[in-house]
């Protein structure tokens, strides 16, 4: 078996809307290692679905190559599909009328999943998403999360090595939304590779090892999680208030860069970008701010989503370069 | 039996066995396999004088047709329904064979809806008391079940060509009535202009209704029954053909969606 849970060489996919070719993926190239967690990022339209769809045999790709485990996903597809599980986000792709058990046992069958065995998974799997008590209820009755686990369910029936996950935890409350984390987090443990699609950094920051950055079809960026948080340039925001007059900037502070100033009524916000934020800044502060009216000072730590905020605006002013690479 | 024969039996019975679940209080079902044959049967038989061998041409010819109607409502609908559920790329993007996952869908539905006709003309037969003598009953039992096989194929052929198109509900609506009178079920062949008289011979359950008709009466012939067989065999092949198609095309185009 080959090394790699996922390989995709050069891969692209057109489609034609009213007559017109519509690129949505072009030369893409990705590895997922295995029992590793990759991210898939990128705006609406930017290819994930596609690409995540490829790698399910939904869909037949245009040009290239893509293999799950060493198998070709548009020729070997009854091995492909024994070694993936997929797990989508959104209330279909449940039968509402038949209980969440009666579910997971159709959908293991489906996965291939002999009688015998399936009877000690459905038990162990219910137990692993805590579907236990409600397991006989019709899905109908379920809650948003309780469904949601219950794909999470359906997608580990067969114990797959890779998993596929689209936004497993969009229209989550936060307390669901944790707890799948958590269910993913314990799957990584065990060994599972897990492609990850998701608008959600949190998602991504949690469970990921590496992210990668679809735009217009391209693979815009790969790198790991800690590299990814440095294409920003800043590790920190200072949200400054004061009154009067408004500090000035000097040659020796050029760890702070100034994001935006307003000032309305004799009051200012003074929004600043750190570049490394440590004990020491408090004191570069300190020099900066003395003698000015200071109402409140906030330190916010750089979050994955402004770093993907800020690769989107470059993405979207100069477009992928092509090299995986990201502008600073 | 081997590991893949047993899996594709287990594949086939599980799906047929999920559809009847997700059929429990279908009121399509209801009326159609419930109410209809109730009401076809009181009115028939209200209208004319019965011998035995009339009453059993009306219970069968009304009972064929309330199942031509459950047919198309739900055996039809199997595939309408997996896209509303958004569980048909799941069902034919599985590991076990999609046409196995069809045709078993297609059996469960049409044995909820032969059950249920079946029962309730048997019913409304003893409450109203109708004359009937079955001069061959182990024939019926052989009729029956091609009755349910060829329902089994002939469903799962309409679900494939209603799966083209996205009027598929409309389809099922617009080809209810047509079947009705030109099916030779209702009305005999023989009253339908010579021009249209082609039509009941490509509908399995006309020649199913003969075959019947003739072993409740004694007048049995195998030849309508070899007919249907074969019909049978056709339709079972055109959906497959049209299924594999319709699969093939949905992963070029990208029609597949999860939910």
């Amino acid at each position: 078996m080959s090394d790699a849970a996922i390989e995709v060489e050069s891969l692209s996919r057109t489609f034609k809307v009213r007559g017109a070719e519509v690129v949505a993926l072009r030369n893409v190239d990705l590895r997922v290692g295995r029992g590793e967690i990759v991210g898939l990022l990128g705006s609406n339209g930017a290819g994930k679905t596609t690409l995540t769809k490829i790698l399910a045999t939904l869909l037949l790709p245009s040009g290239g190559a893509a293999r799950v485990f060493g198998h070709d996903v548009t020729k070997d597809l009854r091995e492909v599909r024994r070694m993936i599980g997929v797990v989508l986000g959104g209330d279909r792709g449940l039968y509402s009328k038949l209980s969440g058990r009666d579910n997971l046992r159709f959908f293991g069958m489906l996965a291939g999943v002999g009688r015998r065995r399936l009877a000690e998974r459905l038990d162990a799997e219910l137990d692993r998403v805590g579907l236990t008590e409600v397991a006989d209820r019709a899905v109908e009755t379920y809650s948003k999360g309780m469904r949601q686990r219950l794909h999470l369910a359906i997608g580990m029936i067969n114990e797959p090595p890779l998993l596929l996950l689209d936004e497993p935890t969009v229209g989550l409350d936060p307390v669901e939304a944790e707890r799948l984390r958590c269910d993913i987090a314990t799957l990584r443990d065990g060994g599972t590779s897990v492609l990850l699609t998701s608008h959600y950094l949190l998602d991504i920051e949690r469970l990921a090892d590496r992210v990668v950055i679809l735009a217009d079809g391209e693979a815009a960026a790969d790198v790991d999680v800690a590299e990814f948080a440095k294409l920003a340039g800043y590790t920190a925001i200072v949200t400054i208030r004061g009154m009067a007059r408004p500090p000035e900037l000097d040659s020796h502070q050029s760890q702070f860069t100034v994001i935006d100033l307003n000032e309305t009524g004799g009051l200012w916000t003074l929004r600043l970008r750190v570049r490394d934020w440590s004990v020491g800044s408090f004191g570069s502060l300190g020099s900066m701010l003395d003698g000015v009216d200071i109402l409140g000072i906030d330190v916010a730590p750089l979050r994955l989503e402004d770093v993907y905020s800020h690769v989107a605006a470059q993405l979207a002013a100069h477009g992928p370069t092509g090299d995986g690479e990201v502008r600073p | 039996m081997n590991d893949r024969l047993r899996a594709a039996t287990g594949a086939f019975l599980t799906a047929a066995r999920t559809e009847q679940r997700t059929m429990h209080g279908n009121p399509l079902v209801l009326i159609n396999g419930g109410f209809l044959p109730v009401a076809l049967l009181v009115i028939s038989v209200e209208t004319q004088p019965l011998t035995p061998g009339r009453a059993a041409e009306i219970v069968v010819s009304v009972m064929l047709t309330a199942l031509w109607a459950a047919t198309i409502w739900t055996s039809g609908g199997v595939l309408r329904r997996e896209r509303t559920y958004g569980t048909l790329a799941r069902c034919v993007c599985g590991v076990e064979s999609p046409t196995i996952i069809l045709f078993g869908k297609s059996f469960g539905a049409t044995l909820y809806g032969v059950g249920m006709t079946l029962a309730t003309t048997l019913a409304t037969v003893l409450l109203l008391g109708l004359p009937i003598d079955v001069a061959h009953p182990l024939w019926i039992a052989v009729g029956l079940l091609v009755v349910v096989v060829s329902a089994t194929a002939l469903g799962a052929m309409l679900a494939c060509l209603f799966l083209l198109s996205q009027y598929g509900v409309i389809w099922s609506g617009a080809l209810m009535y047509p079947v009705f009178v030109l099916g030779g079920l209702l009305l005999p062949p023989s009253v339908l202009p010579i021009w249209l008289r082609w039509v009941p011979q490509l509908l399995s359950l006309h020649w199913i209704n003969e075959f019947l008709a003739g072993a409740i009466d004694g007048r049995l012939s195998l030849a309508p029954l070899a007919i249907a067989v074969l019909l049978t065999i056709a339709y079972g092949v055109l959906a497959w053909l049209t299924f594999r198609w319709s699969i093939d095309q949905a992963r070029r185009k990208g029609t597949l969606d999860y939910a």
